[in-house]
């Protein structure tokens, strides 16, 4: 009995990922699970529906071109968010570099040429279409991207923070002190705002 | 435990709290107060993302359309479509060239003859036979000066074909079907700076044949040798001057990468009709895309830029054109 007491926990402890694979048998329908959710995040991320979209399509198609490399070494969902990660690094960098360079054109060509490299600018901006949740949206813009980015996994997809640290390929000491900045930013920026009172 | 130890702690953000941990808030007011805080504000975020998350998945796109078949597995090889769009776009150059009577067939445009009376071609024809028997292969050399707007419009209204011997009424607007469909066309090698001296870069410029001068320019641009998936900028300077960025692009994994520019009808029409910037009335800096007669001032280079601003490749104001044709 204890032996297959052993063997049933074993299967039940099999990485998702596995019963991913061999049930889906597809990308596609890997894709549809979990769509909605990396959508979401990238656009908590990236603070804009349409980079939010963009950013997803992005990591699909990346995914599918290494489905079939992937040996389920990690779990499905960790992997497909390492790569919506790794997306977003790219991303914030091209953001980086066009204002770094656009910053260098005369204030006529910058003007010209924000409409579309301004990420708050734009078209679907998150910011101004939500006015309910406006201070969470404006919490994470004044954010950095690596600590708005353990901000996100940790309570919008609720991971541990060994899977946080394994997602974004980081020590666990490293996204502990990245969540504790972000939280004592929050605390300042709520208590100023006067959503909570000082506690000390 | 003490407070210390438990604020270390705290700032670490354990999943679960260990038996000290809770043992300790029940003692110190100040560690309680502290994981209070803590707590509200875990509880805060978790109650604004979840109903952000809400508004976010209603509205979330769905791929379940796409087919992640097996017939997709071979992504398309990007080489090979960056290859068929510079062969392509060479083919709609050198074709219109062609049809323009500057390449390769030494005979007039089929719009030039059709507009000689019958006696004076059969005059020409004789006085000057077709040398079929050794056809003089037209292959557009590489220049590199561009042609001035100015000049490129002058071109453009010069375009109807009417030679100065011939009595026949001019052909004006709207085009007839012999017309021409292009005023000008010019191939420019573009010379690559030390930053980048394996780069190569070739810029055409075609001016449509089109009196109404509705019809947009257009510059097209191919770049190879350049670092791989990088961002370059189009950059120019406008009539004052200033710089001016017209576009930018990505190099793909071979380092190739292409873009069109076109001007606006707007800028047509201004620039034919006066100097552009005593007629242009919106904000827009005005572009003079090419570089003038000989004793003009330079300007209107076009130069492509790296991230850091270098300029890696750029269109030399230092040679004459070798070769620009017109009606």
């Amino acid at each position: 009995m204890e032996q297959l007491g052993s063997i049933s926990t074993g299967i039940r402890q099999m990485s998702d990922d596995v019963f991913a694979r061999t049930s889906a048998r597809d990308f596609g329908a890997v894709a549809r699970t979990h769509q909605a959710k990396l959508y979401r995040t990238a656009c908590f991320l990236t603070g804009n529906r349409h980079e939010g979209e963009d950013l997803l399509q992005e990591t699909l198609l990346e995914a599918w071109k290494g489905w079939k490399s992937f040996e389920a070494r990690s779990s499905v969902y960790t992997w497909l968010y390492r790569i919506l990660v790794h997306r977003y690094h790219r991303w914030q960098r091209r953001q980086m570099v066009r204002r770094v360079f656009f910053v260098r054109a005369g204030e006529t060509d910058l003007e010209k040429l924000q409409t579309f490299v301004d990420p708050s600018s734009p078209p679907g901006s998150l910011m101004e279409r939500e006015e309910e949740n406006a201070q969470l949206w404006k919490f994470l813009e004044s954010l950095r991207p690596k600590h708005r980015e353990a901000l996100v996994l940790r309570y919008v997809e609720n991971m541990r923070l060994e899977q946080i640290a394994e997602t974004l390929g980081l020590p666990l000491g490293t996204v502990k002190s990245r969540l504790n900045h972000a939280h004592r930013l929050l605390g300042e920026r709520l208590r100023a705002s006067g959503v909570f009172r000082s506690q000390i | 435990m003490n407070c210390r130890d438990f604020q270390l702690q705290l700032a670490q953000l354990p999943d679960d709290q260990d038996v000290e941990t809770v043992a300790h808030t029940q003692t110190c007011i100040v560690c309680s107060s502290l994981l209070k805080d803590r707590r509200r504000q875990e509880e805060w975020l978790r109650e604004r993302f979840e109903k952000a998350s809400i508004a976010l998945l209603s509205k979330a796109p769905v791929y379940s359309g796409i087919p992640f078949s097996p017939a997709m597995e071979q992504p398309p090889f990007r080489l090979s479509w960056v290859i068929g769009s510079i062969a392509a776009l060479a083919t709609v150059i050198v074709g219109l060239w062609h049809w323009n009577g500057l390449g390769w067939d030494t005979a007039k445009p089929v719009s030039s003859e059709s507009l000689i009376p019958a006696h004076q071609s059969a005059q020409l024809t004789a006085k000057n036979p077709p040398d079929n028997t050794s056809p003089k292969v037209f292959l557009p050399p590489p220049v590199s000066k561009l042609s001035d707007t100015a000049r490129s419009q002058r071109l453009l209204t010069n375009a109807s074909p009417t030679p100065a011997s011939s009595s026949m009424p001019v052909v004006s607007s709207p085009l007839s079907p012999q017309d021409p469909l292009v005023a000008a066309a010019h191939v420019f090698k573009m010379e690559p700076t030390g930053l980048a001296p394996d780069a190569n870069g070739y810029l055409a410029t075609i001016v449509p044949n089109d009196p109404t001068t509705q019809a947009p320019a257009m510059v097209a641009l191919s770049l190879s040798g350049l670092p791989a998936n990088s961002l370059f900028h189009i950059r120019t300077s406008d009539v004052n001057g200033q710089q001016v960025w017209l576009a930018s692009l990505m190099t793909d994994a071979n380092g190739l990468g292409a873009v069109m520019l076109r001007t606006s009808a707007d800028v047509a029409t201004s620039q034919k009709s006066a100097r552009p910037n005593s007629q242009r009335t919106t904000a827009d800096p005005i572009v003079d895309l090419d570089l003038g007669d000989d004793d003009s001032p330079p300007g209107g280079a076009i130069d492509v830029v790296d991230n850091t601003g270098n300029t890696v490749l750029h269109v030399s104001q230092t040679r004459k054109p070798k070769h620009k044709r017109s009606q």
